[in-house]
């Protein structure tokens, strides 16, 4: 099992929209990540991460977690670009300071696709939840 | 996030109901100089953003989305090679919120679909 | 599971997830065309299948299949793996 890495070391993205820190822990294929929200995060709205900021840091953290191999195997992170947003709902959006938890749940891939089921939280409760394709760049 | 530093409106019409915006994507944008570094790709949760943006200025109300039902992103969008979009947006208002359909096109292709629901905050 | 249970099922599923007539689901059939899949909806069939058969099928595999009577006779073998 994969502890604590740099999100850096998995994918392209960086400030001001490296929207994932950390990788806790891995699994198999599925992955939980992490990411502090800073006061000048460019998705602040009103001292809340919008919902496009929410959505970012749940496409990040599947891209995050479809790099892995890449990473394992020693190679720079590949492009992953968002394919598909299914059934995607927001519950809460989360304030500056709070930390957002974004576990990722593989469920398929074909033709260089990769589905997963996504779902984010902060200390303060549920945030979003929703499917999602990654399109990985080779 | 300023959606003025990201796109800016040429032109816009709405025939049978049927919002439709002439945009231009500007490549001086900060989400560049990480998205990616050298290597500008305009985000899908920009593009997103973008189409929640316009439909507020159509409504004159600011909104949030409740809930995303589908988007297919099928092109890639950046401030080089497709600057010059074309944003069709769909909106059905109802108590408290709208539904919005909506698409990104050139006449090349389509490179965004979207079918949300938005509630009024 | 026999296998005219098997087509049965996936051809109700498959009509249901993907909005065709289930009679358009003919063994000769070319799947892409069919059922309209384009590169970012292959992994949905993908994902329905080894949903509804509880078993797990590498998406390379699947790319290369282009009727349903393949498409049957794959899932068939590793349905009674």
């Amino acid at each position: 099992m994969l502890r604590d890495i740099d999100a850096r070391e998995l994918i392209p993205q960086r400030e001001p929209i490296l929207m994932t820190q950390t990788l806790y822990e891995a699994s198999g294929n599925d992955a939980r990540t992490g990411f502090v929200i800073s006061q000048d995060n460019m998705f602040l709205e009103d001292g809340h991460l919008s919902e496009m900021g929410v959505i970012e840091n749940m496409a990040q953290s599947a891209a995050a977690t479809a790099g892995i191999n890449t990473y394992i195997n020693g190679e720079k992170p590949v492009l992953g670009y968002i394919g598909e947003i299914k059934k995607c709902i927001f519950h809460r959006l989360p304030e500056a300071g709070e930390t957002l938890t974004a576990e990722v749940h593989y469920i398929s891939e074909a033709a260089g696709v990769v589905l997963y089921n996504i779902s984010s939280h902060t200390e303060n409760g549920p945030c979003a939840e929703c499917r999602m394709k990654v399109f990985l760049e080779k | 996030m300023n959606w003025n530093t990201y796109y800016e409106i040429k032109d816009s019409s709405i025939v049978d109901g049927l919002h439709s915006f002439e945009i231009r994507i500007k490549s001086d944008c900060d989400v560049y100089r990480g998205h990616f570094p050298g290597h500008p790709i305009s985000p899908g949760v920009c593009n997103i953003g973008m189409i929640r943006d316009l439909t507020e200025k159509v409504l004159q109300k600011k909104l949030r989305f409740s809930s995303i039902k589908q988007c297919r992103l099928t092109g890639m969008i950046t401030p080089i090679n497709t600057p010059e979009l074309t944003v069709l947006i769909y909106i059905a208002t109802s108590e408290g919120g709208c539904s919005i359909k909506a698409e990104i096109k050139d006449s090349e292709k389509s490179y965004l679909e979207l079918k949300a629901d938005a509630i009024y905050f | 599971m026999i296998k005219e249970e098997l087509i049965a099922k996936m051809n109700e599923v498959l009509a249901e997830e993907f909005e065709v007539e289930v009679e358009a689901i003919t063994p000769d059939a070319d799947i892409k065309k069919t059922l309209e899949l384009d590169s970012l909806s292959l992994v949905d069939m993908v994902a329905l299948i080894e949903d509804t058969f509880d078993i797990k099928i590498d998406g390379q595999d699947v790319s290369k299949i282009k009727t349903f009577s393949e498409l049957y006779d794959f899932v068939n073998e590793k349905v009674n793996a």
